[in-house]
């Protein structure tokens, strides 16, 4: 604002302290109706996506890729996360109950159950979200810069029903599917610890774990993983149809999707843990 | 029968369409021409509606294409073929894939023999024969506006949307994209609306020319009457001359 200040002229400056007040309410103002907006839109999208999901023809051949991509392609690095997991929490459990009782005790019961009911899935869906969410949002990013998206609808095509729903529903089924798989790898890891470093018996590393384990613990963690599929492959969508601003946009989009389903999963986790417990679910 | 009535549209405080008035007649091609910029495209995004106007009306065939529900509005837009500025062809998908895409979302066919036939019959028009498993990347910037076009009339829609087909075409290639524009007209009763900036190609395929300035239609008239103006703006403009009312500053 340009601004001429005579010496002595309290009102004006007054009027001006009332703006900069007014600017900042405007400011929060602003902010939280672009949450509420931004929710309204991710809703919109979520209800599109669930109108769509049954409408025939199925894209069995869409489906199948996206599945691919999203499941086989990464389950070396889910692999190496959960396995590194598993041994280091062996570790860190045996010396801890080392120090404490001078025998490394229930090291497969506290390795099993962090695993199965928060690592896993916390861990798997990071991984996913840093690989298969950044992936999704700069391929739907580039196709809205460069108008593909547009295309789509001149061409009779639905851009949810033909790009959203085959990347939700790899999403929905291949993070539960994934995180099986890796806290298998992960209580694998935390067996050789203990077994060769920790010298537990095999046996009982077993046992800590089966019997203490229920099927509720299980579903805990399943329940978190199909939670954070859907957030992934919300964000990640959202984030791609609203790029702007060719290249750089891309590039901004894909970064903003990463951070915000990777602290979108953290917080929560805390909300459906609690949410879980309230239910006796685990 | 298309008529845009009053439209007004803005990006952020940035006016684009300004109270545009425009009607398109079936079976005639109506060219629109106008500066960089001044909102052509996005005047033809309105028409298939992928933008909506802050205020006014967009008719199609009788109906207010403003006031429809998604689905209603997705049964229009089968009616028409867009070809993109920037041609906007699917990198995921071969030269065959696009051309042949709005031919199986539409179930327009559903034997791959007829959909084979349809696309290599498209590609032959757009002086394209033979690349159908070629990956749009590996085409040259005026090949990828010709599989553009193929897969804009692949469908054979009542209404042809082309935003700049000869930009960026060899003046042959672009005589033979002019002359395939006159043939759907006359052939297939096509209606249709060309964005250009090629006054040759406007002069020649064009029953009426649309000149857009400062989000409005300051003129539409025959070719003739165009070549002919007395309105120092149109004038100005297909003339090509920086000197007159339209100054380097004035934009859309
Ligand atoms: N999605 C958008 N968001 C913001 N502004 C936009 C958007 N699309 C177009 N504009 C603005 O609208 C104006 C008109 O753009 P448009 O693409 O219609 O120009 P044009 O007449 O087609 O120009 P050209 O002949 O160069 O293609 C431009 O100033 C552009 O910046
Ligand atoms: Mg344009």
């Amino acid at each position: 604002m340009v601004h001429k200040h005579l010496p002595g002229e309290s009102i004006e400056q007054k009027i001006e302290e009332s703006i900069e007040e007014d600017k900042f309410i405007r400011f929060l103002g602003h902010k939280v109706v672009g949450v509420a907006d931004t929710l309204g839109k991710l809703t919109n999208l979520f209800l599109q996506i669930l109108f769509w999901i049954g409408k025939k023809p199925i894209d069995f051949k869409n489906i199948t890729k996206q599945m691919t991509e999203v499941g086989v392609n990464s389950l070396t690095v889910t692999s190496l996360t959960s396995l590194s997991t598993g041994m280091v929490l062996a570790l860190q459990t045996g010396a801890a109950s080392k120090n404490i009782l001078n025998e490394p005790l229930y090291v497969g019961t506290a390795v099993g159950f962090a695993i199965v009911k928060e690592l896993g899935p916390v861990l798997t869906a990071v991984v996913i979200a840093g690989r298969v969410g950044a992936a999704i949002t700069a391929e739907l990013g580039t196709m809205k810069v460069t108008e593909q998206i547009d295309a789509l609808y001149t061409l009779g095509a639905n851009p949810v029903k033909y790009l959203v729903v085959p990347r939700f529903l790899s999403c929905v089924l291949m993070v539960p599917i994934l995180t099986i798989y890796s806290s298998l790898i992960g209580i694998m890891g935390g067996y050789f610890v203990s077994v060769y470093k920790l010298s537990i018996p095999g046996a009982r590393y077993y046992h800590d774990i089966i019997d203490f384990m229920k099927v509720g613990d299980i579903m805990h963690g399943l329940i978190k993983c199909v939670i954070f599929g859907i957030i992934i492959a919300l964000i990640s969508c959202y984030k791609g149809f609203t790029t702007e601003g060719g290249a750089e946009g891309v590039g901004k989009a894909t970064t903003q999707s990463v951070v915000i389903s990777m602290v979108l999963i953290l917080v929560s986790d805390t909300f459906l843990t609690n949410i879980l417990q309230f239910f006796r679910i685990g | 029968m298309i008529k845009l009535i009053d439209l007004y549209k803005k990006f952020g405080s940035h006016p684009v369409l300004q109270g545009l008035n425009l009607e398109i007649e079936d079976g005639k091609t109506i060219v629109i021409i106008g500066r960089s910029g001044c909102g052509k495209s996005v005047t033809l995004k309105h028409i298939v509606g992928l933008l909506k106007c802050d205020s006014g009306s967009i008719e199609v065939d009788g109906v207010d294409i403003t006031k429809l529900v998604p689905l209603e509005l997705q049964e229009i837009q089968k009616r028409f073929g867009f070809l993109f500025q920037g041609a906007a062809l699917f990198d995921s998908m071969s030269v065959y894939e696009n051309v042949s895409f709005g031919l199986r979302t539409q179930n327009i066919m559903t034997h791959e023999n007829d959909i084979k036939e349809r696309v290599a019959e498209c590609l032959r028009l757009v002086g394209l024969e033979g690349i159908e498993n070629t990956m749009p990347a590996d085409l040259s910037g005026g090949m990828r506006k010709r599989v553009g076009l193929a897969r804009a009339i692949a469908a054979k829609p009542q209404y042809i949307l082309y935003d700049e087909p000869t930009t960026g075409i060899d003046p042959i290639m672009s005589d033979a994209v002019n002359e395939l524009i006159l043939d759907m007209k006359q052939k297939l009763q096509i209606t249709s609306i060309v964005v250009t900036h090629d006054m040759v190609s406007a002069y020649k395929i064009a029953d009426r020319i649309a000149m857009m300035y400062e989000g409005k239609i300051v003129q539409t008239g025959t070719p003739v009457e165009i070549k002919n103006t007395d309105n120092p703006i149109v004038k100005q403009f297909i003339t090509g001359s920086a000197k007159g009312p339209i100054t380097l500053e004035n934009r859309g």
